[in-house]
């Protein structure tokens, strides 16, 4: 939840002519985690999209993707070095034109932990478009 | 002196009498009448002024949608090309 709250803080607040659409993919991964608990009070700037996958499919597929997008991870990720069955507290940032079939070739960045990687995702998201 | 005097009540109570405004009111003198301000984007809890008072301007609150498969993500994803995107993987606790 810091996370999300300094993505809405730090990321949408202080652009607010970004232009840029937010998926924001939330999944169970503690035992306290479930749908009722997801805090709709926290991201939300309308550029934000909220799904929730109880299957953790995105996590999942995301997690097979990892080779690929390996080499736009930004420094500092953490959490990557053995098997990742599901990838979570992360972020990806895309360029417009970017579809899912040849997702990583439009890939900017992606992260992990958002917070520990927090200062590459800022940066990369002053190079983005505004309105 | 009691002719200046007499003259002198005389013009206090014409100024008194007469009307503040003759015809039309001089723009720009009244109150503007209330007017409805929108917020600007992005910018919540902005104060918006409605009537006589000040409130909150309606933020539309974030809804949960769901994804129950990949292909529901694909859609989004793709639907969204237009744009930058930023994903995010998120558990709520």
């Amino acid at each position: 939840m810091a996370a999300a709250r300094w993505v809405q803080q730090e990321i949408l607040e202080r652009n607010p002519t970004l232009d840029v659409t937010v998926y924001a993919i939330w999944f169970r991964m503690y035992p306290t985690d479930r749908r009722s608990a997801w805090p709709g009070d926290i991201l939300t700037d309308p550029r934000v999209v909220h799904r929730w996958d109880e299957g953790k499919v995105v996590g999942t597929w995301y997690a097979r993707e990892l080779d690929d997008i390996r080499p736009r991870v930004a420094p500092g990720a953490t959490g990557l070095d053995g098997p990742v069955p599901v990838l979570w507290d992360a972020y990806l940032i895309y360029k417009p034109g970017a579809t899912f079939r040849a997702h990583a070739t439009a890939l900017v960045r992606w992260g992990r932990t958002i917070l520990n990687t927090r200062r590459t995702f800022r940066d990369e998201v002053a190079g983005l478009p505004r309105r | 002196m009691m002719r200046r005097v007499g003259f002198a009540l005389g013009v206090v109570a014409a100024l008194g009498a007469a009307p503040r405004y003759v015809g039309a009111a001089p723009v720009g003198r009244l109150k503007p009448a209330p007017t409805t301000r929108p917020a600007p984007a992005y910018v919540r809890g902005a104060p918006t002024y409605v009537g006589a008072g000040f409130s909150r301007p309606a933020i539309a609150a974030p809804t949960l949608g769901d994804i129950t498969t990949l292909a529901d993500f694909q859609a989004m994803f793709d639907a969204g090309r237009a744009t930058p995107r930023i994903v995010l993987l998120l558990s709520p606790t």
